[in-house]
This record gives C-alpha cells, sequence and structure tokens, in this order.
C-alpha cells in the first residue's frame, strides 16, 4: 500500500542550519503530528516536500510520487500554512473562482459548504478575517479540490481554544476516510494527543523520536524520586532530568525502569522537554 | 494560467480601476483643452503604467505570501512567470492602445510610426523591469526606470552641452530613423522581442531559484 509520505534521508543545509537525514512514513489513512521546538526544522521539512525550497540530497514521495518531478500530485495535497497566503484583497467567492481554475478537481459546491459550515463571510474582503477565520478559509480551500493528503504547518497556533477545537473536528471529519491522510505540524502537543496517530519528534534538524503516539507515550514515563535513585538507573534508560526542591523528575523509559519504582504516563509537552532541556546522566545539561 | 490572471485582477482590482479612472481624466483633459503639448506627458505617464502592471503584481505576490501557496500547488513556476509575462502584453496593448487614440483624438501631431516605437520602449521597459523586480525588489524597479528614461536624457543634453553632439547632429539623427524607419522597424522589432523572451527566461531562472 502507498504511504501518505515517505521522506528518505532529507538534508538542507543553510549557514546557521542543517536539515540532517531526516525519514519518516506516514501511512495512508493515518495522520501524524509533527512536533519540535520553534527553529527544530518543521517548516524546512514541510517546504522541502511541498517543493517550496529546494533539497540537497534525500528522496520525498507524497502519495508515492516525486513533487519535484511530479506537480500533478500536488492536486492532490491540501495546504494550510501558519501564515495566509491567499491576497488579502480578494474575497472568498473570488478566491473560489481563482482556484477553480489552478486546480483540475475543485468541487465548488463543496467548497460553498465549507464556507457556510465555517461561517466564512464570503463577499467579506480576506483582510478583513481574523487569523481563525484565515486558517479556516484555508481549510475549507484544502477541502475542496479532493486532496488525499493534508499538509498543516503550524495551522492551529495562535488560535483560541475554541477555533483549535474546530479545526481539530474538521480534521476529524476529514480522516473518517481511510483515503485521506493529515501531517500537522504544532508546537500545542495537546492538540496532536487528541488527534495525531503518529507522533513525529524533530529536534536540531533530526529526527529524534518517531512512531506511534500511543507506543510512544507506553513507552515513556515521568518518574519522580530522588537523586540517589536516579543515579542506579542505567544511563540509556533516562532520557533527560530535571531538578527540583524535592529530588529529580526524569523521562524514562518506561520498559526498563525496575519493577518497585513508581513510572506515571508522560504527555507529548513531557517528552518535548526532558528530551530538550533536561540533563542526561553523567553529561552537562544540553 | 487563468486562475493566475484571475487572481491578478482580483487583487488589484481597486488599483486597476483607479489607473484607469486616472487615465480617462488625463485623456478627457487632454482633449477638452486640445493641446498638442500635452500628448507627451501622457504618452509618458501611459507607457509608464503600462510597464509597471506586471511589477506590482509580483510586488504583490512577495508580499502577501501568494508565492508560497502557488509554488506548492499543481501549476508550474514557468506558468507563474508566463502570467506575469502575459499581463505584461495585455498592459502594454492596453496603454498603447490608449495612446493612440489619445493622439488621433487629437488630430494626429503625432507621426504614426511613433507607435511601433512607443510599443517597443514600452516592452524594452518591461524586458529589464520584471526580473529586476523579481529579484531585487519594487524599490530597484522604480530607480531602474528612473535611469532608463532619464540617463540617456541626460547623455543626450550633457553631450549636447559640452557641444559633443550638436542640435544639428540630433536632429539629423531622428531624421535618419524617421527616413529609414521602414528597414530599420524590422530589426527593432526584432531586437526587443528578442529581449523580452530573453527576459521571460532569466526571470524564471530567477525564479527557480528562488525559496518561499
Amino acid at each position: 500500500m502507498t504511504n501518505a509520505i515517505e521522506l528518505r534521508n532529507l538534508r538542507k543545509e543553510y549557514e546557521s542550519f542543517t536539515l540532517d537525514g531526516v525519514s519518516l512514513t506516514l501511512p495512508m489513512g493515518c495522520i501524524m503530528g509533527f512536533i519540535g521546538e520553534n527553529g527544530a526544522g518543521k517548516s524546512t521539512t514541510i517546504k522541502a516536500m511541498l517543493g517550496l525550497i529546494e533539497k540537497d540530497s534525500g528522496d520525498i514521495r507524497l502519495l508515492g510520487r516525486d513533487p519535484a518531478a511530479d506537480r500533478s500530485v500536488m492536486e492532490e495535497v491540501g495546504l494550510v500554512l501558519d501564515s495566509g497566503f491567499f491576497p488579502p484583497e480578494m474575497n472568498a467567492l473570488q478566491l473560489g473562482k481563482v482556484l477553480s481554475k489552478i486546480y483540475k478537481h475543485w468541487d465548488g459546491a463543496a467548497y460553498r459548504a465549507y464556507l457556510e459550515r465555517f461561517q466564512i463571510e464570503s463577499g467579506k474582503k480576506i483582510k478583513a478575517y481574523s487569523r481563525g477565520m484565515v486558517m479556516k478559509l484555508s481549510l475549507a480551500a484544502a477541502l475542496s479540490h479532493g486532496a488525499k493528503l493534508l499538509l498543516l504547518d503550524e495551522a492551529t497556533s495562535g488560535l483560541d481554544p475554541i477555533v483549535r477545537d474546530d479545526i481539530l473536528d474538521i480534521l476529524y471529519d476529514y480522516i473518517q476516510d481511510e483515503g485521506h491522510s493529515v501531517f500537522l505540524s504544532s508546537h500545542i502537543t495537546g492538540d496532536l494527543e487528541k488527534i495525531a496517530d503518529y507522533i513525529t519528534f524533530i529536534h536540531q534538524g533530526k529526527i529524534f523520536l518517531s512512531g506511534e503516539k500511543d507506543t510512544l507515550l507506553e513507552t515513556y514515563g515521568l518518574f519522580h524520586g530522588s537523586r540517589e535513585q536516579l543515579a542506579e538507573l542505567a544511563p540509556a534508560t533516562v532520557v533527560g532530568y530535571r531538578d527540583s526542591d524535592f529530588g529529580v523528575t526524569a523521562l524514562v523509559k518506561r520498559y526498563e525502569m525496575p519493577g518497585d519504582l513508581a513510572v506515571e504516563s508522560a504527555t507529548l509537552d513531557d517528552l518535548m522537554l526532558y528530551s530538550i532541556k533536561g540533563k542526561k546522566p553523567g553529561k552537562e545539561k544540553i | 494560467m487563468l486562475g493566475l490572471l484571475y487572481k491578478d485582477v482580483y487583487s488589484a482590482k481597486k488599483e486597476l480601476l483607479m489607473t484607469l479612472g486616472f487615465v480617462l481624466v488625463f485623456c478627457v483633459f487632454n482633449l477638452v483643452i486640445g493641446q498638442e503639448e500635452m500628448l507627451g506627458p501622457a504618452v509618458g505617464v501611459l507607457l509608464s503604467l503600462g510597464c509597471m502592471v506586471p511589477c506590482y503584481s509580483i510586488h504583490y505576490d512577495k508580499a502577501n505570501g501568494w508565492n508560497k501557496f502557488i509554488c506548492a500547488s499543481p501549476i508550474s513556476r514557468g506558468k507563474v512567470v508566463l502570467s506575469k509575462y502575459i499581463a505584461g502584453l495585455v498592459s502594454t496593448a492596453v496603454m498603447n492602445l490608449i495612446v493612440i487614440a489619445d493622439n488621433l483624438g487629437l488630430g494626429s501631431p503625432m507621426p504614426a510610426w511613433s507607435y511601433p516605437v512607443f510599443l517597443s520602449l514600452t516592452l524594452l521597459f518591461q524586458a529589464v523591469m520584471i526580473p529586476v523586480c523579481l529579484k531585487l525588489g519594487q524599490n530597484f524597479v522604480v530607480a531602474v526606470f528612473m535611469g532608463m528614461i532619464f540617463v540617456p536624457m541626460a547623455l543626450l543634453f550633457g553631450l549636447n552641452r559640452l557641444g559633443v553632439w550638436s542640435d544639428e547632429a540630433i536632429r539629423s539623427a531622428f531624421d535618419f530613423v524617421e527616413q529609414n524607419a521602414g528597414a530599420l522597424a524590422p530589426f527593432a522589432a526584432l531586437a526587443v522581442v528578442a529581449l523580452y523572451v530573453g527576459s521571460f527566461f532569466l526571470t524564471l531562472h530567477f525564479y527557480r531559484k528562488m525559496e518561499f
């Protein structure tokens, strides 16, 4: 079965940053959350996938095709980026007319239905929309040309919880069709915990973790204890730890922990926080 | 392709209407006062506006993130660039037709051979300005445009003042062009077309290298 996204050893080098050997796979019919701190390489990865930047090396396949060689694959890729990209002087109806000439499978009726569902004033200029409205408009456009894969880059950041929840609902509806997939980059990990099937965590341009969300959350946990208890653990068991007034809190590999030590569930936020900011046993703080 | 042109029209609707209104007022004023001397400035304004349309569109796309979207769409970068040149040709045609109408309205003080000269000049300006706008931005375009108009004029007047190029020499140069317009026109037209096509490929080269 074709994967929605396949990246193999993707590399892009800048003066001050390198996306290094990024590999990931998103099976069809799933949602992947792409997390990482600001500047970790999330947007660079997405831009490389879309052909907005030229990769130095590596292999990119969207819906089984190389977007650099076969632009027609972009007919089936819907796009929502963190900043609006539609002409602010236009209104939603004019935009629909423009997009109908860009996408072969544009469905005007579906677009108008989405505008209605999202309560977007179609006669109002885009520049008068709130950020939430612009994101919803982008989603309406992305969902109206028969996209099988949605790529969203920080689409929910800066939005209030109500609008974010609306967007997650839309994505949830979209994914009910098994032929649809979503790749969603965000540093709002709570959103991803709600809807993602897979999580890929990028840090300093490299993939730090990638796998099924439930497996990751089952694999890692938080251990609260003393420094002495931490020192007795195998270094490979501890991903990172932080000191507190009452001892230490460590992100650990749950299945490598001694049975007598309690480990509580970790969140994706914990995974990010302890991996990036946590100290490593026997090492200086990263 | 049509979508890109629609987008240009919709997004610059206000500016296009303002430009057309401005042109209309200018032309009507010209016809009402009926002074031939006003034709020169009118032609200058009309051709400048004709030149600037694709640059405005390029600048708009850069400023509003449209490039990000369109380069992630099924539309090739070649078509995006081509649409700017088509918009340029359309605006050139419209402005040159208005120039002709204005001239005819005033009783044709300009000879008919000046029409292809103006057309060529507009295309020449565009051929330079479009890649400059894409690569260096709108401010550079204004500087380049001014330079293309004022540097030759300054040279002409400067050389004339210094006595290097006398009034007679200048007049005879113009006379030569006028008398040999028929023979020179195909070469000039060919040169302008070649420059325009070359400009397209240069812009395409820049655009393909651009990262968004």
